[in-house]
């Protein structure tokens, strides 16, 4: 009888083998991912030197970005994203360019730990084109629901 | 041959013997018929304490569960537990209450051997549970990046119409404090069957189940006070 018990204890710790679902480590709010190509060979990428990045509209301080690939946050509290992006083509050569994105703001549930997170339906956009060749969104229609793939690409 | 016929008449006449002799013994016994231990047959209902204390202590739960056996045999009870449950749960991210009943039966078999006429119990049981709800987000904050600062969900949201199905394993203790009065503790278990989720919500908590972990499992405790009804009594 001693050994049944045993067993039946074992078991029903075995049963409520509870996992750590406390901590937030799964995927939040994706940020927007653009992505550099060359204007002459849009093939190839050509990376941007410290382009700063002004969110129009909010108190939120210049970014800077580099690389040929860049991450920037989208803003949570309006269906309207504009960004100045100011770029130094040589020591004398300073440009700005205004970036509009529009999107639909979407509540998603992850889970018990990190709640909802916003994902961002349908963005289109705009661009002046003082330094920008051309802007294009990477699918037609374009969601930003995840950081595996940019979403823009912009050639210059 | 001949030799082994002989045998068994004399097996035969032997036997014939014996269970005449047990026929006298039994008519002995008949008059000593209070040394043959019985025990009692019944319906033994209670209730649950674990959720009025909880509720006294935490305001954010608040039910009432009432258990009942029934023996069908020396070591075999059917047992069942109907209850109704509203608890809000509290986390960084998101509060919601789930507010639902729920119905749990099974069977529960006595693993432990009780001396002359005590009627204790250490059981091993499962149940089969089953319970309708409904959830609500009461507020929330989103999950972005820090910069923003924080914004709230669209609260607050209903969820109507839920339900789940589950198994349990019970492990538990009734004993018997005085005169057919009994105080039982329990604690089982639990696996997640089938679950009717919300739209863009996922059941984090099932009345009847309590916090529904990742992988579908969950447990409980139960502290209850019960009264057995003896309805009949029977030869151990």
């Amino acid at each position: 009888m001693k050994r049944f018990f045993i067993l039946l204890i074992v078991l029903l710790l075995a049963f409520s083998a509870c996992e750590r679902d406390d901590i937030c480590i799964d995927e939040t709010t994706p940020e927007l991912i653009i992505k550099f190509l060359d204007a002459t060979d849009t093939e190839s990428a050509k990376a941007i030197s410290n382009l700063k990045i002004k969110i129009l509209d909010t108190e939120i301080d210049t970014l800077i970005r580099s690389g040929d690939s860049i991450f920037i946050p989208l803003r949570i509290d309006s269906d309207i994203t504009q960004l100045s992006l100011t770029n130094q083509i040589d020591s004398q050569d300073i440009r700005t360019d205004t970036l509009s994105l529009s999107y639909e703001r979407v509540e998603s549930f992850v889970g018990r730990a990190c709640g909802f997170r916003l994902i961002f339906n349908n963005l289109t956009l705009q661009s002046t084109s003082n330094w920008i060749q051309n802007s294009n969104t990477v699918n037609e229609p374009q969601n930003v629901d995840n950081e595996a793939a940019a979403h823009l690409t912009i050639s210059h | 041959m001949l030799i082994m016929k002989r045998q068994l008449i004399l097996l035969f006449l032997i036997s014939l013997f014996t269970f005449k002799g047990d026929l006298l013994l039994a008519q002995q016994d008949a008059s000593v018929n209070d040394t043959i231990i019985k025990n009692k047959y019944g319906l033994r209902v209670g209730v649950d304490l674990f959720n009025p204390i909880a509720a006294m202590i935490d305001d954010q739960r608040s039910g009432l569960e009432l258990v009942a056996d029934y023996r069908i045999g020396r070591k075999w009870f059917v047992a069942g537990e109907l209850g109704y449950l509203e608890n809000t749960t509290d986390l960084d991210n998101l509060n919601f209450t789930t507010e639902g009943q729920y119905i749990k039966v099974g069977a529960d078999y006595n693993a432990y051997e009780n001396w002359l006429d005590m009627e204790n119990l250490i059981y091993v049981g499962a149940r089969y549970g089953f319970s309708t709800f409904s959830q609500t987000l009461n507020s929330g904050i989103l999950s972005t990046d820090a910069i923003f600062g924080e914004q709230a969900i669209t609260a607050p949201q209903e969820f109507t119409g839920l339900n789940a199905h589950w198994i349990e394993l019970v492990v538990g203790i009734k004993a018997e404090l005085f005169n057919n009065l009994y105080l039982g503790f329990s604690f089982s278990g639990k696996r997640m069957i089938t679950t009717k989720e919300p739209d863009n919500f996922r059941n984090l908590f099932v009345p009847g189940f309590n916090r529904v972990f990742l992988n579908n499992s969950g447990f409980g405790f139960n502290y209850t006070i019960s009264y057995l009804i003896p309805l009949y009594k029977k030869a151990k």
